[in-house]
């Protein structure tokens, strides 16, 4: 007994020792949020199923903006909020948009615009924030762009080979705008989902138009025993 | 550094603030790996066993969601653990 209460003791003040260190903490909770691609894989022919995938997100982000709301107006410390940025103090949390940007991803767009908009958004954010962090601003535009194309050239891989370049050029080049250009109001992990999603939107309902084949379903719903 | 890369920090709060770190971390850490993994697997069991083309950006998006996490954890486990060590030779 004394032994555990010495060990939970010992363990209290390792933890209360660490210094606060959020950068990373950070880049894990960007890279966590490519779980939430895990909704694709949810099979649509089983009732509660579909009634989870019809209500958790849009609760999740529900109670994420209240929470966001009770900080803005004094009822919840920000000192609670773990990895808040200084100029977030008075402004709305980045995790809100990025969870406001997932759901209208999985919402309104077809998953094959949505899957490589959100892994800019989970992965191309943080690399580009370290790419930023290491080296000279030129190499961010590049390396960033080069890496959010990839996303969108490995999901259109089955799409007309013309359709899978024009839309990894202006999917890369609206995520890199989308993470550079950022506003007080408009958070970049908002934008770096929104805006290419956008702009492939318009390639979406324009290619038939043209003449060309559109990927079908990259993420086929599991067919596991639920 | 630059201003825009600050956190907000609060002394007092500060133990409070790292143990909700420190509860974070594992469900951080271990849920994208399994979710990877049901990817790889839906796409082994479903498209490699079956020889089923349907499935490949699956084994991708697996790999991607694994590797991907992995580059950011490894670092922030270290950060973790470089800190505590310092912290506890400061205290010492």
């Amino acid at each position: 007994m004394i032994k555990v209460k010495k060990t939970l003791e010992d363990t209290k003040k390792l933890i209360n020792s660490i210094d606060f260190d959020a950068h990373w903490y950070r880049r894990v909770f960007h890279a966590f949020g490519a779980s939430f691609l895990f909704y694709y894989l949810l099979p649509n022919d089983v009732d509660w199923i579909v009634f989870l995938k019809n209500w958790v997100p849009p609760v999740l982000v529900i109670l994420a903006v209240t929470l966001e709301i009770l900080r803005l107006k004094g009822k919840i410390s920000s000192d609670h909020f773990f990895g808040l940025r200084m100029y977030e103090k008075n402004r709305v949390g980045s995790y809100v948009f990025f969870a406001i940007g997932v759901l209208v991803l999985i919402r309104f767009f077809p998953q094959q615009i949505a899957v490589p908009c959100i892994l800019c958004a989970c992965f191309g954010d943080p690399v580009i924030g370290e790419i930023r962090n290491h080296f000279d601003k030129k190499y961010v535009y590049v390396l960033g762009f080069l890496i959010c194309m990839f996303f969108f050239m490995i999901s259109w891989v089955k799409a007309d080979v013309w359709l899978m370049i024009i839309v990894s050029v202006i999917g890369g080049l609206g995520a890199i705008i989308g993470e550079t250009h950022k506003f007080w109001w408009l958070d970049d992990d908002f934008m770096i989902q929104i805006l290419p999603a956008v702009l492939l939107l318009l390639i979406w309902f324009s290619a038939s138009y043209f003449g060309l084949t559109l990927p079908g379903e990259i993420i086929v719903p599991s067919r596991m025993p639920w | 550094m630059n201003k825009n890369m600050e956190y907000l920090k609060k002394e007092k709060n500060m133990s409070k603030i790292i143990r909700t770190e420190l509860l974070f971390a594992p469900l951080l850490i271990i849920t994208p790996f399994i979710v990877g993994s049901i990817f790889i697997y839906e796409w082994y069991s479903r498209g490699f066993v079956t020889g089923v083309s349907s499935f490949d950006f699956e084994v991708v998006l697996g790999l991607i969601i694994i590797f991907g996490n992995l580059m950011f954890d490894i670092p922030f486990v270290k950060s973790l653990r470089r800190l505590s060590r310092e912290n506890l030779e400061k205290k010492e």
